[in-house]
């Protein structure tokens, strides 16, 4: 019989040492000393050994009880740097990926993202976040892939663009979660620069007194159609205590093409009553 | 994915040891990368005349840059990569070394290379002067007037 290859990858790096992510040795990265403003730029990893297909980030210990806790991360690189050469000029390659509470307490399993993106050997890569409270901190774990197997099988983006970000006031564009049903669509987030085909969703809220509850999240393009491109998108809270998780993936790979000028929308379902002033923004992995 | 298109047509290249001017695929924007597709050669000459073509990438910081047109195969997509001449000419290692070189005939000749699914030539963004963030093609040998033509293609 013709056996028909998958591809894996035979490489990767992280930045906490192969354990998990809780681990002390993920790197935290401090918030701005004003609300709503970027921290220094903070090496992450030293120049990498093989090019990279795939960047997952996970977001931890950035929450606080009774607080409002959002942040905003740029994945910043050094393309120049050189293998196993730390960073020193650095430039934005996702901008502004949105966690909310992140935690890794129980019932919360981090705030999670992935994203095919193509970076060459040699590249550093470090990272700045944002907060709604001034010199937070939030954990920032990292794990990169590389040497596909079967190259030809491995799609992998060029370019990722942030859709409905707020920096001013570290938030997103409102999306109102159903009650143990889908909710409505919320107003488009903002609309496709380039052709894109993957698909990552982040969820925030500004509530203090967050309710444990379970929620699924969709992106949909389109302003008529509302074409799926992902969908059930996990969101969690699991605690009391302002403490949240999100999956990367939903009910499936978060795959679908999606033609530049299209807008794009967000709508969700919880199991009880959504937490207050829910927002969300979506990120669009191109070429 | 949006495709992207540039070609030199009737073109009179410049035959040089290192210099590569026939075009300069670009790639500014870190974080970003393109992946090139295809590429081509061809001759519409009426004598007999050996040109030598190579693709590479660059290795100096070339400047004084003039874009050429770009052809885009998806409506509504600007790319972020360009296609330039230079003033300060870019440059490859000497010849052989390229990602690719062939001898070829302008009385006629011509080729295209279409690069497989995973094995693209890949730009990688970065300020001018980074590795990895331009490929460039130049003739070593053939500087016939307005018989040669040079194209490629690359998506994002």
């Amino acid at each position: 019989m013709l056996y028909t290859p998958v591809n894996h990858f035979t490489w990767q790096v992280n930045n906490f040492s192969d354990t998990y992510p809780g681990n002390a040795a993920a790197t935290t990265l401090t918030a701005g000393g004003s609300a709503h403003t970027k921290g220094s730029d903070t090496a992450i990893l030293a120049g990498i050994a093989e090019d990279c297909y795939v960047i997952t980030i996970a977001f931890s210990l950035g929450d606080t009880t009774g607080t409002i806790r959002r942040q905003m991360t740029d994945l910043l690189i050094d393309p120049s740097a050189g293998v196993g050469v730390g960073g020193s000029s650095w430039s934005v390659a996702i901008n502004n990926i949105y966690s909310n509470s992140p935690s890794l307490a129980t019932g919360s399993s981090a705030y999670c993202y992935y994203f095919p993106l193509f970076l060459k050997a040699g590249t550093a890569v470090g990272a700045r976040v944002q907060d709604v409270v001034a010199s937070a901190t939030v954990r920032f774990s990292i794990r990169l892939y590389g040497k596909p197997n079967r190259p030809e099988l491995c799609k992998v983006g060029t370019k990722v663009q942030t859709i409905g970000a707020t920096t001013a006031t570290t938030t997103g564009v409102a999306v109102t979660p159903g009650t143990a049903a889908l909710g409505s669509y919320s107003a488009s987030l903002g609309t496709l620069t380039n052709d894109a085909w993957w698909w990552q969703l982040g969820i925030g809220s500004n509530d203090t007194s967050m309710s444990v509850n379970r929620y699924f999240f969709d992106i949909a393009h389109d302003a008529t159609a509302k074409y799926i491109c992902a969908q059930g998108i996990g969101y969690s809270v699991g605690s009391t205590a302002e403490q949240a998780a999100k999956t990367a993936f939903g009910e499936k790979e978060p795959i679908r093409e999606a033609p530049a000028g299209t807008d794009v929308y967000v709508r969700g379902a919880g199991l009880n009553a959504p937490d207050s002033s829910m927002t969300a923004v979506v990120y669009a992995v191109s070429g | 994915m949006a495709q992207f298109a540039a070609s030199r047509g009737a073109f009179t290249p410049v035959a040089h040891a290192t210099q590569a001017d026939n075009f300069v695929l670009t790639l500014l924007t870190a974080g970003n990368t393109a992946r090139v597709k295809m590429y081509s050669w061809s001759g519409r000459g009426l004598t007999s005349t050996g040109f030598r073509t190579r693709w590479g990438r660059v290795n100096n910081t070339p400047a004084t840059p003039t874009a050429l047109t770009v052809s885009s195969s998806n409506p509504g997509v600007t790319p972020v990569a360009s296609c330039n001449t230079y003033g300060t000419q870019a440059t490859l290692a000497a010849d052989p070394t390229a990602l690719f070189a062939v001898d070829w005939n302008v009385l006629g000749g011509g080729g295209a290379i279409v690069l497989p699914i995973g094995g693209e030539w890949i730009v990688s963004g970065g300020s001018l002067g980074t590795a990895y963030n331009q490929i460039a093609c130049g003739n070593i040998a053939g500087a016939e007037a307005s018989t040669s033509a040079y194209t490629i293609q690359w998506e994002e």
